[in-house]
C-alpha cells in the first residue's frame, strides 16, 4: 500500500512538472521554441502523435484559458523571490516552483497527529523523534502557505487524481517529460486474463526500443537546472520500465526501488539542487513521507531507503551517477559493457 | 480451479481430508460417522504408504489442496518433541539418519515429523540447485543496486556449498541433473502433502499457497486467505509464526520481516539458517557472512525499516500475549474482499 501511495505521489509529481512545463512553454513559446534535448535527440517517430496537427496550438490555448494558468505564476514562490530581486526566473525555476506548489496542495499521507507520532516513535532515530513535531509543523505551515498562493482546485486525496491527470491532455505532445510519463504509466492488468496479459506483454515489447530515448530526452531537459523532484520522477519512470522487462537494457542506475529513487534524489542535491533544511524538497519529504526531524535530507534518505549493508556500495554508485550527469548524462541509461564498467 | 475444488470439497457433508480422486481406502475413512480411532488407523495406513514409498505419484495431486479445516489424518508431536526435532535438524552434519527417523514417525501419523521431512527435502533441493548453479558467476555489474556478489570460487561460498553437500549427501538421489531435480521436487511435494493431510497447519497453508489456480470471487478469496492466517495464529507456535511470515503476512497489518523476528524471539531456530546458507550464499553468492535471520534482515533493510520491524515485532508479541488475534489480522476488505 505504501509503495502504491508513493507511486501515486510520484505520478502526481510528474504530472505537476508537465503542467508547469506547459505553462512555462505557453508563456515563453516565442523565445524557447525548442528544448535543447529535443534538438539534440529528435522525438522517436514511433510514439503515437495526435492525428491533428493543430493540437499543439489548441493545447496552448487551452492552457491560457485554464484557471490554473495565472495561479501558477502567483504560486511560484521561487519566481516571486527572483522577481522581487529584479531577476527574471528561468523557465525551469518556474516549473519547479509550480511543482512544489502542487505537491504542497496535496494532503499529507498521515493526517492524524496521533498516528504520525506513533509512526515516528516506531521508525525515527531517537534524536529525530524530538525534532520531528516541530519540523512537521514547519513543513505543514510551508505547505499551507505555498498552497494558499494557488487558486488551483486539486483532488482532495492523492489517490483521487483524476483532476490532475485530466490536465495531461493540455500538455504539448513534444514535451519529453510528458512522453516519458505517458509511456511509463502502468495500468492495472487482470493477471488471470491471458489475453490481457498477452496484450500487456506485446505492449511492453513494442515499448522496449523507445524506453532509453524517452529517458535520455527527459533527463537532458531536467539537467538544465536539476531539481530533486524531476530527477526522482525520471528515476521512477526508469523503475517502471525496469519492472516491465528492461532492467538489463537501461543500465546500472535504473531500478532499485526506493533505494534507486533516493540515489537519484541525492544526485540532484549533489548537482546543486536546493536540498537545504528549508528547501521544498526537505519540507515535502517530511510532509509526505514522514521523514521528519533528521539533520539533513541526505541523512533522511539514506536512513529510510538504503539497506545498511549496501550504504558504501550505493555511495559509490551515487558518485558515479553524479560524475556522469555532470558530464551531460550521456549514456546513463546504456547498459555497462560485460565485465563491468 | 484448485480453490474451487477446495470450496466444493469443504461443502460436502463431513467429508474427506484428502481430495476427491485419491485412493478409495482414504476416502472410505472420511464418512461423517468416523471415529477418530478409525481415522487414525486408516490415515496411518495412508501415511505409511507415502512415507515409505514417496515415489507413489498417486498420493500427490497438486491440483487438490487440503481444506484448512479438514479432519487431520494424523496427530501432532509434543512441544518438547518438536523443539528437539528442530534443534537436531539445525545441528545435523548428515540429514539422512534424521530423515529416516522422520519417515518412520510420519508413517505412524506424526504430522510434525512429516513437516520436518518436507524441511529436509526443501533444503536438499536447494543444495542440489546450488551445486548446479554455483559454478556460474552472475554478472554483478548490471545494476548499481544488486548486492555485491562473491565469485563462485570464493572460500565462503565454497564452504556453504560443502556444508550443504555433507548434510544432503545421503538424500540427493543419484542420476543426472534433471532427474535429481525431478525426484527432489516430487519428494518435497509429497512430504508437504503428507504433512498437510496429517494435520500440520503450516503445511496446509503452504499447500493452498502453492496450489495452481485462483479464486475469482474476491470475497471468497479474502475469506480463505484470512482463514489461512487465522489458522496459523491459532496454532500460535514459533513455527506457525514463521509459516505465517512466508505465506500469510499480507493478511496482517505487519510485514513479513516483523513476523520472522517475532518467531525468532519465540525461540524458533533463527541461527544457521539453511535457506540463507544454501540459496543466498552457495547458489547466488550473496550475503555469505550472515547466517541468522536477524542479521540478514537487519543488514538487508534500511535503518528505518529495521526500527519498524522491531517495533512491529513487539506489537505482534504483545497482541499474541493478550490473545487479541483479531488485531493481528486485516479485515476481509483490506485483504481484498471488498469487491
Amino acid at each position: 500500500m505504501k509503495r502504491r501511495g508513493l507511486r501515486v505521489f510520484v505520478v502526481l509529481m510528474g504530472c505537476a512538472v508537465l503542467i508547469g512545463l506547459q505553462y512555462a512553454r505557453t508563456r515563453d513559446d516565442a523565445d524557447t521554441p525548442k528544448t535543447e534535448a529535443s534538438a539534440l535527440s529528435p522525438a522517436p517517430t514511433e510514439i503515437q502523435r495526435p492525428a491533428s496537427g493543430t493540437e499543439g496550438g489548441d493545447t496552448a490555448r487551452a492552457a491560457d484559458d485554464n484557471p490554473a494558468g495565472p495561479s501558477m505564476a502567483e504560486s511560484t514562490s521561487k519566481a516571486h523571490t527572483a522577481a522581487s530581486a529584479g531577476v527574471e526566473p528561468s523557465q525551469r525555476a518556474r516549473v519547479q516552483a509550480h511543482l512544489h506548489t502542487l505537491m504542497a496542495c496535496q494532503p499529507g499521507a498521515v493526517t492524524k497527529a496521533s498516528e504520525r507520532e506513533q509512526l515516528w516513535r516506531m521508525t525515527l532515530p531517537a534524536e529525530a523523534i524530538e525534532r520531528a513535531p516541530a519540523q512537521y509543523e514547519a513543513a505543514e505551515s510551508w505547505a499551507r502557505q505555498t498552497c494558499a498562493q494557488s487558486t488551483l482546485r486539486l483532488s482532495p486525496t492523492p489517490g483521487d487524481s483524476g483532476g490532475i491527470m485530466g490536465l495531461w491532455s493540455e500538455l504539448s505532445p513534444d514535451d519529453p517529460l510528458r512522453r516519458l510519463w505517458e509511456a511509463s504509466a502502468e495500468t492495472e492488468v487482470d493477471y488471470s486474463d491471458r489475453n490481457a496479459m498477452r496484450a500487456r506483454w506485446e505492449q511492453d515489447r513494442a515499448l522496449m526500443p523507445l524506453m532509453r530515448p524517452l529517458l535520455e530526452q527527459a533527463l537532458a531537459e531536467a539537467l538544465r537546472e536539476p531539481s530533486v523532484l524531476e530527477l526522482q520522477s525520471i528515476a521512477d519512470s526508469a523503475q517502471s520500465f525496469a519492472n516491465r522487462g528492461a532492467q538489463r537494457q537501461l543500465g546500472p542506475f535504473a531500478g532499485g526501488g526506493e533505494a534507486g529513487s533516493a540515489l537519484w534524489r541525492l544526485a540532484a542535491c549533489d548537482l546543486s539542487a536546493d536540498c537545504g533544511p528549508e528547501s521544498p524538497a526537505a519540507h515535502l519529504i517530511c510532509y509526505h513521507e514522514q521523514l521528519c526531524g533528521y539533520g539533513s535530507l541526505e541523512e533522511a534518505l539514506i536512513d529510510a531507503y538504503w539497506p545498511q549493508m549496501q550504504i558504501d556500495q550505493l555511495q559509490a554508485a551515487r558518485q558515479q551517477l553524479v560524475d556522469r550527469l555532470r558530464a551531460g548524462g550521456h549514456g546513463v541509461f546504456e547498459p555497462d559493457p560485460p565485465g563491468g564498467g | 480451479m484448485a480453490a474451487m475444488l477446495v470450496w466444493r470439497w469443504q461443502g460436502s457433508v463431513g467429508e474427506s481430508a484428502v481430495a476427491p480422486g485419491r485412493d478409495a481406502q482414504t476416502s472410505q475413512s472420511n464418512t461423517a460417522t468416523d471415529t477418530s480411532e478409525v481415522r487414525t488407523a486408516q490415515s496411518t495406513d495412508t501415511a505409511s504408504k507415502v512415507a515409505t514409498n514417496p515415489n507413489s505419484a498417486s498420493t500427490v495431486r497438486k491440483e487438490a489442496a487440503v481444506a484448512l479445516d479438514a479432519p487431520a489424518l494424523g496427530y501432532r508431536a509434543s512441544a518438547a518433541q518438536r523443539a528437539d526435532d528442530m534443534a537436531r535438524l539445525v545441528a545435523a552434519d548428515d540429514l539422512a539418519p534424521l530423515l529416516a527417523e522422520f519417515k518412520r514417525r510420519a508413517a505412524k501419523g506424526d504430522a510434525d515429523a512429516a513437516a520436518r521431512m518436507r524441511d529436509i527435502y526443501d533444503e536438499c533441493l536447494g543444495v542440489h540447485m546450488a551445486q548446479v548453479e554455483a559454478t556460474r558467476d552472475l554478472n554483478a555489474q548490471q545494476s548499481a543496486f544488486v548486492l555485491d556478489l562473491l565469485p563462485a570460487n570464493a572460500p565462503l561460498r565454497q564452504a556453504a556449498l560443502q556444508i550443504g553437500g555433507s548434510r544432503c549427501g545421503g538424500i540427493i538421489p543419484p542420476g543426472d541433473k534433471d532427474s535429481r531435480t525431478r525426484q527432489l521436487v516430487r519428494l518435497q511435494r509429497e512430504s508437504l502433502r503428507l504433512a498437510a493431510d496429517l494435520g500440520h497447519p503450516g503445511a496446509r497453508v503452504r499447500v493452498q499457497a502453492e496450489a495452481p489456480g485462483y479464486e475469482r470471487d474476491p470475497r471468497l478469496r479474502a475469506q480463505l486467505r484470512r482463514r489461512e492466517a487465522l489458522l496459523l495464529l491459532e496454532e500460535g507456535t514459533a513455527e506457525a509464526l514463521m509459516d505465517l511470515s512466508a505465506y500469510a503476512s499480507d493478511r496482517t497489518p505487519f510485514r513479513s520481516e516483523s513476523w520472522i523476528l517475532a518467531a525468532c524471539s519465540q525461540r524458533y531456530p533463527c541461527n544457521e539458517v539453511a535457506t540463507l546458507r544454501t540459496l543466498w550464499c552457495a547458489e547466488l553468492g550473496m550475503i555469505c557472512g550472515l547466517t541468522s535471520w536477524e542479521d540478514h534482515i537487519r543488514q538487508t533493510s534500511s535503518a528505518r525499516e529495521w526500527r519498524l520491524y522491531q517495533a512491529e515485532r513487539d506489537q505482534i508479541l504483545a497482541l499474541l500475549q493478550a490473545g487479541d488475534l483479531g488485531a493481528l489480522l486485516l479485515s476481509d476488505e483490506a485483504i481484498g474482499g471488498g469487491g
